[in-house]
């Protein structure tokens, strides 16, 4: 078969006016038999893959690989990729999903191969630079590590020495690093960890907490009989591409679909019922769904009354009431007389038989109810934590806690790194992060630090920022920069980050850590029913290993003089400590070698062969 | 690209020569599943054999209802859409928009994008931005209603088209319209100047034939240099030619024209070496090649699938007209220099005349027939009411046709101004039959 090349075209090829289109002369094996398609190469053949240029097929160009397993981080549900070593450059020629990634199953979105385009980013940092004009005038110049770290080191081990450890902070958006850092602040003994959380997720956070403890909701979509979305978690959201396989999975399996989200998302157009609430009316549509299922008698009497402490509600709320479920059931139903179908109508704009018909199938669906929130209402909207707490309400009434097909707390699908050490709880309370007067905060009060710099409540002598840029996304990102540039507030500002961000500008030192996969990490999240863990590494390092390349850092593979993290912070913390008397190097000792550092393979074989065992 | 009825072929801008998917040939080949299979979240893209009824695609074919896009094109469409929603794969069920972003790429890509990178660095940055921006053009927003919006949304919602696929803008340009002209001209003199012959009209002297045969020569290679030029990629000129598909009138046409050049090179050397048979024989040679080159346009335009307006079979004839018309208005000009013989000179006028008054009555009939599809009709709104109306009514209507036929009655000593408004008719009215279908959207 193929193509029969004329008469005419066969001497114009011979006298070379038009290119030869050979047969190819060794055409490599397929892996399958005609007929039958296969999604990747089997892992067998990742060290030595060939396979023909996308381009360059009809001319049968073919291109070695070696292929090496990471996960992506464009995201937090870190799917999985594989790197493809281009065996002639040395370099990431392109990333494509990897089908034994528990959540992902080989398909990522746009973003995870899009990694390459970060990688090779013309504009990327590629060394350490020291700000040589004043802070955020854009004058840097090229440093070395060695004289990076020392000079960290050295003002950190001071401010230890003389007590000031909340003046030691580290701010973060979105780190990876499971457990990590939390290691690292515990063994300096600060109470340095500030984070992105309270303009982020930690409404929505909150409202789940405050049924059972954990902050996270971890819906098993695949198994469900009735969704009930708050946004577009189709196409956004935390772990929208594996929660998307979920979704569709089930919908294909039967079960309905209800998105409130005042835009026609992309989830909403999936939907079968599309619930566009006025933004902030959402409690009002899910407290009548309550009522519905409460008046209705839909609710799973046996999960509610052996899981909610009614006895205590009725104790505390209605003394003298006889303490029988009934009564509750009773006094319940008097506390959600006025969330009828037609007040949350006039509320949210969703028509009152919208919400009936939804309320009974999730009736209907009882255990098998999945739900999630996220930020969206839970986030934008004062009070946004009561969303998750009345949607996680209708989960606890329908008895869908912990289900097949119901919404699970997230700690039951997600796993727990053990670490070789563990440092003692600091000793320091910092009032910058956590200030007094605010008790109930469920995160650090990230959004004031600047404020608080700025009223003189404290200072901060060495300030990390780790790929977080509040200049850009905090709400008054001018305040940000007010107290970046004010050296009095501040005294150093590092900012690890793999490209250039507008907090990074007012930086003194910009440090340049890795891409996804340019470092490591150990990923478990509660993507779906199941517990999973996915082992992120910088894929250049794996090849160098595969080829014998010595090397002792990972920044010696990684493009430029890259760092990646966990490095970073072994040997900053072992240079804070040059002669252990701050006990911080006993945090950092090899479990294998006595009395060396540990290396970053050994951090994480300790964890794996725990796992192994 | 043209002859694709979905629009999926594309000008890769970094080769600048056609591309479409292939489906993923390079990975099929080795046992691999295409590559938007493999990635898609959701499992939406399904592939395999259709002949084995083991496989997932034949087991959902045989239970599902499915769709395939345009299969009145018999192109055997084997994409099937499991509910696919009539609204979004048929654009004329809604219409275009320019509030949405990826609703109105019409700039940046296919032609565009040549465009912007010949631009760029002789404009400044904000005159790009500028230009890329929807504002620039005209945009009209619905006033917002809050509180109706919701609504509005759910109940009284009609298939709103928010994402598009990238517009590529005219693919064939002046170029073409300025090459079916000057094609019409070259074989028009030669089939012009041979019935002038056979009908006995004296004067068709030596000179003349002369004449004419260095005329068409020098228009073929006018029109040689607009087809290649008209190419993204001048090269590929030789692959038409010389990786052949026969079934394509690319290729058809383009080996009309060569042969069309060589018969009549020929016949100029039988004239200047004055051997009769040989120009005897090149020009009926010449002849039948001349009526190839005058109406395979016709064929070719057929062939492009896309284009419901250019599928009428009037077509040849309009092409045959306009080669008459051109070969014609050219001689008038010519005798301007060349004094004709009066039977010549009339027989040309006469030509003139009738071609035109032809032309007039085919168009009149090509645009009052009812159409089929709803693409054709489209286009015959544009040319009569929309865009185009300006230019056919007064463009090649009145100034192409109109009034070059009165002059011609009124005052034949004015004959050469009637020519000139003829051929820049005839460009006009190709300007138009060209451009008007390809602002119809096929995907
Ligand atoms: S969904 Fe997966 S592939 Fe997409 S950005 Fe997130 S981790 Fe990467």
């Amino acid at each position: 078969m193929g193509h029969q090349p004329t008469f005419i075209e066969k001497i114009a090829e011979k006298v070379g006016l038009i290119p030869t289109l050979r047969a190819d002369e060794s055409p490599l094996p397929s892996l399958t038999e005609p007929g039958k398609l296969q999604g990747f190469p089997p892992p067998e053949k990742w060290d030595d893959w060939e396979e023909y240029e996308a381009t360059g097929w009809a001319r049968k160009e073919k291109k070695k690989y070696s292929i090496v397993p990471t996960t992506c981080f464009n995201c937090e549900s870190a799917c999985g990729l594989l790197a493809y070593i281009d065996k002639t450059t040395g370099a990431v020629r392109k990333f494509e999903g990897n089908p034994y990634h528990p959540a992902s199953r080989g398909r990522n979105c746009a973003k995870g191969p899009a990694t390459i385009n970060q990688i090779t980013d013309p504009e990327r940092i590629l060394y350490p630079l020291k700000r040589t004009g004043e802070r955020g005038e854009g004058k840097w110049e090229r440093v070395s590590w060695d004289n990076v770290l020392d000079d960290i080191a050295g003002k950190i081990r001071k401010a230890l020495q003389e007590k000031r450890h909340n003046e030691v902070a580290y701010h973060v958006g979105r780190p990876g690093h499971e457990g990590y850092m939390d290691r690292v602040l515990k063994s300096w003994g600060i109470d340095g960890h500030n984070s992105h959380t309270n303009v982020c997720s930690s409404g929505a956070r909150f409202g789940y907490n405050l049924w059972h403890g954990y902050d996270r909701p971890s819906p098993d979509h695949a198994n469900a009989d009735f969704i009930l979305l708050i946004s577009a978690h189709l196409e956004s959201g935390h772990y929208f591409n594996p929660h998307a396989q979920r979704i569709i999975e089930g919908m294909m399996a039967g079960a309905k679909l209800a998105v409130m989200d005042p835009r026609l998302s992309n989830t909403a157009s999936m939907a079968n019922y599309w619930m566009p609430s006025y933004p902030g009316s959402e409690a009002a549509v899910l407290l009548a769904m309550a009522k519905i299922l409460i008046d209705e008698n839909l609710y799973n009497r046996d999960f509610v009354e052996n899981w909610v402490n009614w006895k205590e509600y009725l104790e505390h709320d209605h003394p003298g009431t006889s303490l029988t479920f009934e009564n509750f059931i009773t006094k319940l139903k008097e506390v959600y007389t006025e969330y009828t179908p037609e007040f949350a109508e006039n509320e949210s704009g969703v028509k009152a038989e919208m919400i009936i018909n939804v309320s009974r199938e999730i009736g209907k669906a009882g255990s098998r109810f999945a739900t999630h929130n996220w930020r969206a209402a839970g986030s934008g909207n004062l009070g946004g934590w009561a969303v998750a707490r009345c949607l996680h309400f209708l989960n606890v009434l329908t008895g869908s806690v912990g289900t097949v097909g119901g919404t699970s707390p997230s700690a039951w699908n997600k796993f727990k790194p053990n670490f070789f050490d563990n440092p003692p709880a600091q000793k320091f309370w910092n009032e910058l992060h956590f200030p007094k007067e605010y008790p109930l905060a469920f995160f650090e009060m990230s959004f004031l630090l600047p404020h608080f710099l700025k009223e003189g409540r404290g200072k901060l002598d060495v300030y990390f920022t780790r790929v977080f840029n509040p200049v850009w996304t905090y709400p008054d990102g001018f305040s940000w920069i007010e107290a970046l540039t004010d050296k009095s507030k501040i005294g150093m500002h590092i900012a690890l980050t793999p490209t250039w961000n507008e907090t990074a500008y007012y930086a003194d030192y910009v440090l340049p850590m890795g891409h996804a996969s340019e470092r490591h990490d150990i990923n478990s999240y509660e993507t779906h029913s199941g517990v999973w863990i996915a082992f992120r590494q910088p894929v250049l390092r794996e090849a160098a290993r595969r080829n014998g390349k010595p090397f002792t850092f990972t920044y010696e593979v990684n493009p430029g003089e890259v760092w990646e993290e966990d490095e970073f912070w072994i040997e900053l913390s072992w240079r804070i400590d040059p002669d252990g008397s701050l006990g911080i190097r006993d945090h950092f000792k090899s479990p294998y070698r006595k009395e060396e550092k540990i290396t970053v393979d050994e951090y994480y074989q300790f964890i794996l062969n725990i796992l192994k065992a | 690209m043209q002859a694709c009825p979905y629009d999926a072929l594309y000008i890769d801008p970094d080769t600048h020569t056609a591309a479409k998917c292939n489906y993923c040939a390079h990975r099929v080949d080795i046992g691999l599943e295409p590559a938007c299979v493999n990635v898609c979240p959701e499992h939406a893209i399904i592939s395999g054999d259709m002949d084995d009824p083991n496989s997932e695609i034949a087991q959902l074919l045989a239970r599902e209802q499915v769709t395939v896009r345009k299969p009145e094109k018999y192109t055997g469409p084997n994409v099937f859409y499991i509910n696919g929603d009539s609204a979004s794969l048929t654009p004329s069920e809604t219409d275009r928009q320019d509030q949405y972003i990826w609703g109105s790429q019409n700039k940046g890509v296919g032609h565009y994008a040549r465009f912007l990178e010949k631009t760029t660095d002789r404009k400044t940055f904000e005159d790009m931005v500028n230009e890329l921006s929807p504002s620039s053009r005209e945009m009209s927003f619905p006033p917002i209603n809050p509180k109706r919006s919701v609504e509005v949304l759910m109940e009284k919602a009609k298939a709103k088209r928010v994402y598009d696929t990238p517009d590529k803008g005219i693919l064939w340009g002046w170029e073409v319209a300025g090459y079916v002209l000057t094609k019409a001209i070259s074989s028009g003199v030669i089939l012009l100047l041979v019935m002038a012959d056979l009908l006995g009209v004296k004067g068709v002297t030596q000179e003349v034939e002369y004449t004419t045969v260095f005329i068409s020569l020098f228009f073929l290679l006018l029109t040689g240099i607009l087809l290649v030029k008209d190419l993204d990629q001048p090269k590929r000129f030789l692959y038409v030619l010389l990786r052949p598909h026969w079934n394509s009138w690319l290729v058809r046409g383009g080996y009309s024209i060569t042969f069309f050049g060589l018969f009549v090179s020929v016949w100029l050397f039988g004239l200047y070496f004055n051997i009769e048979s040989v120009v005897l024989v090149a020009r009926w040679l010449s002849v039948l090649a001349g009526l190839m080159v005058a109406v395979y346009t016709a064929f070719l335009f057929a062939q492009a699938k896309g284009r419901d307006f250019w599928q009428s079979p009037m077509l040849v004839l309009h092409m045959l007209v306009h080669s008459l018309m051109a070969g014609s208005a050219f001689f008038v000009l010519i005798g301007l220099v060349v004094a004709f013989s009066p039977s010549m000179n009339g027989f040309i006028l006469l030509i003139l005349k009738i071609s035109t008054v032809v032309n007039v009555i085919l168009i009149g009939i090509e645009l009052s027939v009812p159409h089929a599809t709803h693409d054709s009709k489209s286009v015959v709104e544009m040319i009569l009411k929309g865009n185009y109306s300006k230019l056919f009514w007064i463009g090649a209507m009145l100034l192409g046709n109109i009034i070059p036929v009165l002059i011609l009655f009124v005052n034949p000593q004015w004959a050469f101004t009637s020519a000139l408004f003829v051929l820049s008719g005839i460009y006009v009215t190709e300007k138009i039959w060209i451009e008007a279908p390809q602002r119809i959207s096929l995907t």
